[in-house]
């Protein structure tokens, strides 16, 4: 099954938490940190690239892995 | 012929919808006119990280990257450097200052440039913040000691005055307003952050007017003069008191442009399939607030019209979907001042009543929530120093309660 890797560069993540609006199955609040699946599969490929695009510093990479 | 897309503005609104046509399938070319030089970078850090790492004799800091990445830039042409000064929608024509392009489609992203202070003088002492080359241009000029005037005390201005005083500045603000951050900031907050402002040396002139600046013949310093003859001199003043749109291109198209470019539902021009906007310079009815038409300078609402603007062409071949145009477009930003997170949900132009409800707004540091409400409707929410997780919650309050309000019948819903 055809699979995204997720990364978030916590040392940039300023938890605005714009993932977690855009992509709720992926990015979620653990407390008051953030917290997110990976990897996830290829049908949230979409809410994940909304979710990359959403970040106002950039630090979500995604790569599929199939 | 192949279809063309023109997108005109090359920052977030312009790439995101260059993006979003991607998305959607569209094989034409997309062309991104942009009129800075540089690719597409983000403008937040200009008054906060980067302006700081930019400052001469600042060693500790390294600057930021700041370049957005496009994931559709290869398939993008490219014209930067170039700036429309015309357009015919009608024949489908943008005009640049050395060519003129056609376009079977064309986005309009120009978003703003800085309001400027209506007066003569000192120019060489006076500043704006607002391109990559504007911060490059003001860092040089802080240093230890240097005596800075922002005019405006809105949110870039506070910015701006905390980033200068970490680099050894003396700073003073000026505002016509009697707070600062006086459009987007619970009156009680702004005073706490004011307060703050002050205790680290910042000193600020509130409802005040500049009448005039001048320099100095000889030694080029300027004076800001005020309304009550008060005259402050300053070694660099920043003008920092709002933006215009950039809209001047559009003038012969019989287009409405006194605030920005009035745009439908899904981001159409001038009931045309063909033309958007999107970004700051896009005026939009915004249904989560019965439709009142909004033209919004956030981050995050750059782009979301951009996505929506890219869904809203009428374009051959090309899919799309639903989702985004059904996402309510909730108005949010955020402003970094020393060690002061702000975090702002909603519109509360309309709001009656304006409360704090966690927290001690003299104790801004410790954590303060406010909320705005219209009629009894919660309408925004700003936080300092709050739990990340709790502004979002606010936000899904909002769009619930403007679930109830359309259920209501009334004027313009």
């Amino acid at each position: 099954m055809a699979e995204i890797e997720v990364e978030v560069d916590l040392a940039l993540c300023e938890l605005h938490g714009q993932c977690i609006i855009a992509a709720p199955d992926i990015f979620r609040w653990a407390g008051d940190e953030l917290s997110y699946d990976t990897p996830v599969a290829a049908e949230l490929a979409d809410a994940l690239e909304d979710a990359v695009d959403v970040c106002p510093v950039q630090a979500i990479h995604s790569r599929r892995t199939q | 012929m192949t279809h063309r897309t023109v997108i005109v503005g090359a920052s977030v609104a312009g790439v995101r919808v260059a993006d979003g046509l991607r998305r959607r399938g569209y094989r034409g070319q997309v062309m991104v006119v942009g009129d800075e030089v540089h690719k597409p970078y983000q403008r937040p850090p200009l008054s906060k990280e980067f302006l700081a790492a930019s400052a001469p004799h600042n060693n500790e800091s390294t600057l930021p990257e700041l370049a957005i990445r496009v994931r559709s830039t290869d398939s993008i042409t490219w014209l930067l450097g170039e700036r429309a000064t015309g357009c015919d929608l009608g024949a489908g024509r943008v005009l640049l200052e050395t060519a003129s392009i056609e376009f079977d489609a064309l986005a309009i992203a120009t978003g703003v440039r800085p309001r400027r202070l209506q007066f003569r003088g000192g120019e060489a002492r006076r500043y704006v913040l607002r391109t990559k080359d504007d911060a490059a241009r003001l860092a040089s000029a802080l240093r230890p000691g240097t005596r800075l005037l922002v005019a405006g005390a809105g949110f870039i201005g506070c910015e701006l005055a905390a980033t200068a005083l970490r680099l050894g500045c003396d700073v003073t603000v000026v505002d016509l307003n009697d707070r600062p951050m006086a459009g987007s900031c619970q009156p009680e907050v702004a005073a706490g952050v004011q307060a703050i402002h002050e205790s680290h040396g910042v000193r600020f002139k509130l409802g005040r007017t500049i009448v005039g600046i001048e320099s100095d013949a000889r030694s080029g310093v300027a004076a800001v003069l005020l309304a009550d003859g008060e005259r402050l001199e300053a070694d660099v003043v920043v003008e920092a008191i709002g933006s215009v749109p950039n809209v001047e291109w559009l003038d012969g198209n019989g287009l409405d442009l006194s605030d920005g470019v009035i745009c439908d539902s899904m981001m159409r021009v001038g009931g045309r399939q063909n033309v958007v906007a999107a970004g700051d310079v896009a005026r939009f009815p915004n249904a989560l607030y019965c439709g009142s038409l909004q033209r919004i300078e956030h981050w995050t609402t750059a782009g979301e019209t951009a996505s929506r603007a890219a869904l809203g062409l009428d374009l051959p071949d090309a899919g799309g979907t639903d989702q985004q145009a059904a996402r309510a477009l909730v108005p949010s930003f955020w402003s970094d001042q020393y060690d002061l997170k702000i975090k702002g949900v909603g519109w509360s132009g309309a709001a009656d009543t304006w409360s704090v409800i966690e927290g001690d707004p003299e104790r801004p540091a410790d954590g303060v929530l406010a909320a705005a409400f219209e009629q009894g409707r919660i309408v925004a929410a700003l936080s300092v120093n709050r739990p990340a997780s709790e502004v979002l919650r606010y936000r899904t309050e909002i769009i619930d309660s403007a679930g109830l309000a359309a259920a209501t019948p009334g004027p313009g819903s």
